[in-house]
């Protein structure tokens, strides 16, 4: 018996692999076969030639403290990252501007949306509100 | 009372690799959390060339199944052996980073999959290594004189490969941030050679100092053949290595080759620490 054990221990310490040792390369792998396969997917569609196509929506309208702000969501529809997107707002009554505000975003990823707001001394509701992106810097 | 005693000795090995993964995740952790916390490195993620985060990717299964090799945490002297600890210390890499983006509010529920994958992939690049790294020094049953042997075995070649590892590890701590570039705008071309200079002089005194561990393995053909073969064979590797990282993180990218150049020097400052520096870690 003794002589059993101590084969066995001897066989645990030199040769057989913990089942924990399986588990933990096995999920490594997984992990790694599934970034490797995704992110070499996205290198074959190749997105480097599109440029951002960034469409700014207005989210919600809100009054704070004497004025009133503008969230709103820019959406890039492209898969190319957008850098420093500026997005301005206007608010117009009769064809005639009457406030603009503008914000920049620090990114705006391929097929991603980030959020901001912009601030108006006048209600945008009462005035009609246009939203759009002036441009962008490549990352 | 004996089934038990079998078990507990069947549970064993399990037990001690569960302590050696905890190990890993403490690596993972350390040698993560500059770049964890770094923002350049989050946008990196989803602005990043798809096809060079590909190929990063790959090198860096490459370097960890290397580093798993010398580190012989276990009996890991054959490729199979090897790459389960890279794969392990992969799994640590990537479960800790994405823990820890998430847990900063980097990673959210509405982000395109596109994003966290990047997100994730760049991140767990320095967490695998720290997680490999962390179990080599944990070193449960890899004994110094194991380790000394294996070095001696890879050779000169092995050599070169610790030093590349440990200048991608350096090197990739600080590429991804803005100030690589402002530094080699800031810098005249006389500061750009006595960064040169003073990188050199730098890995020569760590080879130099380091060589003392293993006198038989280096220096035998005195100061200057251990200059040459050492200092800047390996200096040569950190700026190869920076070089790469820079045109990895699309630094290179419409710069002109002076400016390329100033950035590699920058750059290889601590690469060549790196380089340096493994040779005490591993």
């Amino acid at each position: 018996m003794d002589e059993q054990q101590r084969s066995m221990a001897g066989q645990n310490r030199t040769k057989s692999v913990p089942a924990l040792e399986w588990i933990a390369s096995a999920v490594g792998l997984a992990l790694m076969l599934a970034i490797i396969g995704f992110i070499g997917w996205e290198a074959y569609q190749g997105t480097e030639d599109e440029p951002p196509m960034i469409e700014v929506r207005v989210e919600k309208v809100l009054s704070v403290g004497g004025g009133w702000v503008v969230e709103f969501a820019a959406v890039n529809r492209s898969p190319s990252t957008a850098a420093a997107v500026q997005v301005e707002g206007t608010l117009n009554r009769d064809g005639r501007e009457v406030a603009t505000s503008q914000t920049t975003l620090d990114y705006v990823p391929g097929r991603s949306e980030r959020a901001g707001g912009l601030f108006f001394d006048e209600d945008p509701s009462a005035h009609e509100l246009s939203l759009r992106a002036l441009g962008y810097a490549e990352p | 009372m004996l089934p038990q005693a079998a078990d507990n000795r069947r549970a064993s090995p399990n037990h001690e690799y569960a302590i050696g993964l905890t190990r890993a995740l403490g690596g993972a952790i350390i040698f993560g959390f500059p770049l964890l916390m770094t923002m350049e490195m989050w946008w990196l993620g989803f602005y990043m060339d798809r096809t060079r985060l590909l190929l990063f990717l790959l090198l860096n299964g490459a370097v960890l199944v290397g580093l798993a090799y010398f580190a012989g945490f276990e009996e890991a002297d054959d490729l199979k052996d090897s790459a389960m600890d890279a794969f392990a210390a992969y799994a640590v890499g990537v479960l800790a980073s994405a823990a820890a983006l998430a847990l900063f509010g980097i990673l959210a529920p509405g982000m395109p999959p596109e994003e966290i994958v990047g997100k994730i992939a760049v991140q767990a690049v320095p967490a695998s290594i720290g997680a490999v790294v962390a179990r080599k020094q944990l070193g449960s049953g890899g004994d110094d004189e194991e380790q000394d042997e294996k070095e001696r075995r890879a050779g000169y070649a092995g050599q070169l490969f610790l030093m590349a590892a440990g200048a991608l590890f350096l090197a990739f701590n600080v590429a991804p941030t803005e100030e690589m570039i402002l530094i080699a705008f800031k810098m005249t071309p006389w500061h750009g050679l006595a960064t040169v200079a003073v990188s050199v002089l730098l890995l020569h005194a760590f080879v130099y100092s380091v060589g003392f561990s293993g006198q038989e393995e280096i220096g035998e053909g005195g100061a200057w053949t251990t200059f040459l073969q050492y200092s800047l064979a390996g200096y040569g590797i950190a700026l190869l290595v920076s070089l790469y990282v820079l045109w990895t993180f699309g630094r290179t990218e419409g710069a002109e080759l002076t400016q390329v150049a100033m950035m590699t020097a920058v750059l290889g400052l601590p690469s060549a620490l790196g380089a340096a520096v493994a040779r005490l870690i591993v």
